[in-house]
């Protein structure tokens, strides 16, 4: 029967099965997948580990800090838009849960408070952690990064240790949020076949077989809309009888046009996202010394955990406020609720999220780049103190920087349209996408305006 | 196969363990018991702990040579020793008053009063040409400046070292804290999976 089923063969680039790809297929299949990708990365980790707690105290020599901030944090926004939330598959906290649920695991089923309230407690975990590396100085203080890797790492262990699965990814990890958002752009997508999976009555893909475990984010390939939960790890390709798992290549964003049931705390994230890049851009700018003494004055204090959470707040305010306001005047046109608007088209703004993401950071990979290199020769004892570190001048990183935003200006915009066309009546379609489309305007001339100023380095 | 790697991934997870240990932290980061040397204007100067560098008594020992290798007697030798402040610190301030050196000390013990930092101490001439020493007593561990002031040729000259005194410093605390914390974890996790559950309404 399922046989009979099997996924058409059609070309990858118009959406076929990657599976039908010989090698993909047999990599994929293969017991040696995804570990080892997993097993290496644990090892450069460690090393990192090792550089952050014990290494250079002085970020500029710190190779931990280098491999860290300037390869990792740049790169993995990009890894999200290629390859979907692959990182997670061979994520160092992820194996180490796995390898403490492997020694003591006991199992549990995930609490009901996190099931309920997880993308909130990530929501509030990824503020709380960019507002911590501003106020204590996670980034350039390797010790402080070190910690901030620690911490994760004791999460991982206590989740490791009582609740089944990667609890700890699913519901707890800042970065899986950021990942899940981000993920739904991705050009990668994992889904079963409706109707083999229509016949299915083992699961063998969510219960785990003996060849491989049940999904490790608790996602069941049968009914799967997004990938903002799927790992790639291929567990469910190895365990599935009737070969009906498909991975397909599609366009970047086209997930975001289709969310059947859209989440207020995913939007949220996508606006606070906005907020954060916003953030870490106006503090890395010149101007931002001369802001920070006028609000040193307006408020009557040079405490700079008090001046910068006023900043961080009302950072994160703007863009939360601009998509209200915008879902407000768009339900003026649609007769939706603000709550359901701003639920529906918070996520057309994640395109402009990564662009942002990836434009900041590419700043710090390409001009600084080279301090990877610097860092890990310190550690031979060769030291090349007055040698530049940067991969390309300021000029390229700049023109692809504003290819980056417009990228993700385009993206964005025709997002909100096809949310549009797919949520509304012929008639509304216009009405309801003008607002979000000058929402997505203003968000981009943010953005450019604040890539035209100059930077500071992280190294 | 799946056996080696999750051996050798206890294995690399022991020696990370090993290595975030203090005595790690300490070998890594310490000079006590080396003798350090410096040239100032052509002149030879070392610096040792009769024994290794220690939090509490030390026995400084100082030698002089000039750049004929002569050692240089009969001079007044003076010791001045304070905990390194970190560069924010000194960056933040542009004097060097006591009050901005208990400002910052970072990975040290706190609260070495500002008397022994602001303070230089005499250093007495040995039996031995050239060779000057003290007893001092250090308060803090941790990473510490020290400037040797001696006159030579009628001019001051000084040389600045930095020494590490071993002890345990505040981000061993923390490392051992999160060791504690993740080792209590997976050894309650290991005891709680031995007991059998208790299924609700089970039979």
């Amino acid at each position: 029967m399922a046989a009979e089923l099997k996924p058409q063969n059609k070309s990858i680039f118009a959406g076929g099965n990657l599976l039908q790809i010989k090698s993909i297929n047999r990599l994929m299949r293969s017991k040696w997948f995804p570990g080892i990708i997993q097993w290496p990365t644990l090892l450069v980790f460690m090393v990192i580990m090792f550089q952050l707690l014990l290494g250079p105290e002085s970020a500029h020599d710190n190779l931990g800090t280098a491999l860290t901030w300037v390869l990792w944090w740049p790169l993995i926004p990009i890894i999200f838009l290629f390859l979907g939330r692959f990182w997670c598959a061979i994520c160092p906290f992820a194996t180490i849960n796995d390898l403490v649920q492997k020694w003591v695991g006991n199992n549990r089923p995930v609490p009901k408070f996190l099931k309920k309230y997880g993308i909130w407690i990530i929501d509030a975990l990824f503020i709380f952690i960019t507002w911590s590396d501003h106020v204590f100085g996670v980034v350039e203080n390797p010790f402080g990064s070190g910690i901030l890797m620690l911490t994760l790492t004791t999460g991982v262990i206590a989740s490791g240790s009582f609740f089944e699965r990667r609890t700890f990814c699913r519901h707890i990890c800042f970065l899986g949020g950021l990942s899940g958002n981000y993920a739904r752009t991705g050009m990668l997508a994992l889904r079963g076949t409706p109707e083999i999976c229509a016949t299915c009555t083992v699961a063998s893909c969510y219960k785990g077989t003996e060849k491989a475990p049940g999904c490790p984010l608790f996602e069941f390939p049968k009914t799967m809309t997004s990938n903002a939960n799927c790992v790639i790890c291929a567990d469910c390709i190895k365990n599935c009888p009737n070969d009906s798992i498909q991975l397909t290549v599609r366009p970047p964003t086209k997930e975001l046009w289709f969310i059947r049931k859209p989440k207020m705390e995913e939007a949220f994230l996508s606006a606070v996202i906005m907020g954060i890049v916003f953030v870490q851009n106006v503090t890395m700018l010149e101007v931002w010394t001369s802001m920070l003494k006028w609000l040193e004055q307006a408020v009557g204090t040079t405490n700079y955990a008090i001046t910068f959470s006023i900043t961080f707040a009302i950072a994160i305010i703007i863009p939360v406020a601009l998509l209200g306001i915008t879902s407000w005047i768009a339900g003026k046109f649609n007769k939706a609720s603000l709550v359901e608007n701003f639920a529906r088209f918070g996520y057309a703004i994640i395109a402009l999220d990564v662009a942002g993401h990836i434009a900041h950071n590419l700043f710090h990979l390409l001009a600084e780049g080279k301090s990877i290199f610097y860092t890990a020769l310190a550690l031979f004892g060769q030291e090349l103190h007055s040698a530049s570190p940067a991969l390309v001048n300021m000029e390229t990183i700049q023109i692809l920087q504003y290819g980056l935003i417009v990228l993700g200006f385009v993206g964005s915009l025709y997002t909100a349209y096809r949310i549009a066309k797919n949520n509304q009546p012929d008639g509304k379609v216009w009405g309801t996408f003008v607002p979000y489309a000058a929402l997505i305007v203003i968000l981009t001339v943010m953005n450019v305006y604040l890539f035209m100023l100059p930077m500071a380095m992280r190294m | 196969m799946k056996r080696i790697l999750h051996t050798t991934s206890i294995l690399l997870f022991i020696l990370a363990l090993l290595f975030a240990s203090p005595h790690a932290v300490l070998a890594d980061e310490g000079d006590g018991g080396h003798q350090l040397e410096m040239e100032v204007n052509g002149y030879h100067v070392t610096l040792a702990s009769q024994n290794d560098w220690v939090k509490g008594e030390n026995t400084i020992v100082v030698t002089l040579t000039d750049s004929m290798g002569m050692p240089v007697r009969n001079t007044e030798v003076e010791l001045l020793i304070a905990p390194k402040q970190d560069e924010h610190a000194v960056a933040e301030t542009d004097s060097h008053g006591a009050e901005q050196q208990h400002d910052s000390m970072p990975g040290m013990d706190m609260g070495a009063p500002a008397e022994e930092i602001a303070d230089s101490i005499s250093m007495r001439e040995s039996d031995e040409h050239g060779m000057y020493m003290v007893e001092t007593h250090l308060e803090a561990s941790g990473e510490h400046e020290v400037h040797v002031m001696f006159h030579a040729n009628g001019e001051m000259l000084q040389a600045d070292f930095v020494v590490e005194i071993p002890g345990i410093n505040s981000k061993t605390v923390v490392l051992w804290s999160f060791v504690m914390i993740n080792v209590a974890l997976v050894t309650s996790a290991g005891i709680m999976k031995k007991q059998p559950i208790t299924v609700k309404g089970g039979k």
